[in-house]
């Protein structure tokens, strides 16, 4: 009998202990981070082939975690309307682009870092802030997810790593460049990028 | 000879530290119960929430929700209400004015050669020689010598939970911590550093960036920056390397080593930031003024 209460005061303890910051917004990013760490640590990947199936594989874990199409939108704003339909189609397929030749190669070299997930913040109806933190040997860095659930699915619009949001960051470039030029001009600058690689 | 007047009158500063320092090591014990608790709470609830477990039971959802990217035609309409988004949008981005952009993007462009052409390699052999166990303790012996500058900028700012974790973490560091080689504070106490400059005590009582003003060698900040850097570095005056207590040439070379220390620890960061931008002066640019803002808010 003893031991029973015991117990029980141990489970609720460690019930108030430990509060669970979880929602559906967190366990989507936590589950297809997962799925990434599950392709960087699977043995079968060798070499420099192995490197460029797990890149493949991570590419695809990320076209179900971001909202592309609503990155672009966010990132460019108004300018957005001065875009004739292919154009924004292209657009997002060239942004992806460069997000992805950007990124992919840089989680492609993680070794050892831990991640931590540490709440979910409600931004609106719609919308939730997944926060988490990166820690590496010589620090830890901020990374939070900004997402929105359209069609019962949570997908991520925005990234901010310490403070500097992407979305932010590529639209003061994008403006600046818009701001003087075409969008022709914008999509001929960033084809040259994207071919680059 | 008047310096040598001057030298002892640090020295006996620094003795002077050395007998004061153990009460206030005590009454801070008291003080600072509170904050490990709150810290370790903190730190307890990331470890329970920490996640790197193969979950196995991940079956490839990969699959079936394979490109479901933008084909429907309605996710590339209009931006409709588009005026309440961009207002939205507006107030979330941060600008910092550049009326130099001509003389700062010479300057970037000067830093960018500078770093590939002469510290990274230097940094590079540096960290070919020296382990990374090795530098990251540089790194932080440094970081806790220049904790006067967050002790005292937390005190101008009155966030007297940071003045108490930065001034903590500055005493645990220096005695068990051994003068800082090893963050004591954080991987034994669980209390983590918390970053205040005079550039930040300027933006939280309102003062504003003013210009951008990229500088050679140090790289990008503003007129308010600038100015908080040069009281910064009359704060630090107080700390341990204290170019007061220090010969010129020991002291040169104490920073040239710190700059090559935490570029080693940093190779690759400027090359991708680099590669991921269209226009890496605006990349950066932004990038400052949004971590600035971050900055001056926390």
């Amino acid at each position: 009998m003893r031991i029973v209460i015991v117990l029980l005061a141990a489970c609720l303890l460690l019930g108030f202990a430990t509060p669970s910051f979880a929602g559906p917004a967190l366990d989507t990013v936590k589950s297809n981070a997962d799925e990434v760490l599950k392709v960087l640590n699977n043995a079968a990947y060798k070499g420099e082939a192995g490197k460029k199936a797990k890149q493949e594989q991570i590419r695809k874990i990320s076209l179900k975690m971001f909202d592309f199409a609503e990155l672009s939108k966010r990132t460019l704003g108004l300018n957005w309307n001065k875009f004739s339909a292919a154009q924004r189609q292209e657009f997002v397929d060239l942004y992806k682009g460069i997000l992805e030749d950007a990124y992919v190669d840089k989680i492609t070299s993680y070794t050892d870092e831990r991640i931590n997930y540490t709440k979910e913040l409600q931004l609106s109806e719609n919308s939730a802030e997944v926060q988490s933190t990166v820690v590496t040997k010589s620090g830890e860095i901020p990374v939070y997810y900004r997402m929105h659930n359209k069609d019962g699915q949570w997908r991520v619009y925005d990234v901010v790593i310490e403070g500097v949001s992407l979305v932010n960051n590529y639209r003061t470039q994008f403006r600046e460049i818009l701001a003087n030029n075409p969008p022709a001009y914008l999509l001929e600058t960033m084809r040259k990028k994207v071919q680059k690689k | 000879m008047k310096r040598k007047v001057k030298g002892k009158f640090w020295k006996g500063v620094v003795a002077m530290r050395a007998v004061v320092a153990m009460p206030i090591i005590i009454a801070m014990m008291v003080l600072l119960i509170p904050v490990w608790a709150e810290s370790s709470v903190t730190q307890e609830e990331a470890k329970a929430e920490s996640h790197v477990p193969q979950v196995i039971a991940q079956v490839q959802s990969e699959s079936n929700a394979e490109e479901k990217v933008n084909d429907d035609a309605d996710v590339l309409d209009d931006l409709e209400d588009f005026e309440e988004e961009e207002e939205v949008l507006e107030e979330e981005s941060v600008s910092i004015a550049d009326p130099l952009q001509p003389w700062n993007r010479m300057w970037h462009h000067f830093n960018d050669k500078t770093y590939f052409w002469m510290f990274k390699p230097i940094a590079q052999g540096y960290r070919f020689v020296v382990p990374e166990g090795f530098r990251i303790s540089f790194s932080n012996f440094y970081t806790n010598a220049t904790a006067p500058v967050r002790i005292f900028n937390s005190l101008f700012q009155l966030k007297i939970n940071y003045f108490f974790t930065e001034f903590g973490r500055f005493l645990i560091n220096t005695t068990i911590g051994f003068v800082g080689f090893r963050d004591c504070a954080k991987d034994c106490f669980g209390i983590k550093p918390h970053d205040e400059d005079f550039g930040q005590t300027l933006g939280h009582y309102g003062v504003g960036h003013g210009i951008y003003l990229v500088w050679p060698l140090l790289g990008p900040s503003s007129v308010r920056d600038t100015i908080g850097k040069g009281a910064d570095s009359v704060l630090s005056f107080t700390g341990i390397l204290s170019p007061v207590d220090l010969e010129v040439p020991v002291w040169v070379g104490l920073k040239t080593h710190e700059i090559v220390n935490e570029i080693s620890l940093r190779i690759g960061f400027y090359e991708r930031l680099k590669e991921a931008a269209i226009d890496p002066y605006i990349a950066i640019r932004d990038g400052y003024a949004q971590r600035r803002k971050k900055a001056v808010q926390e």
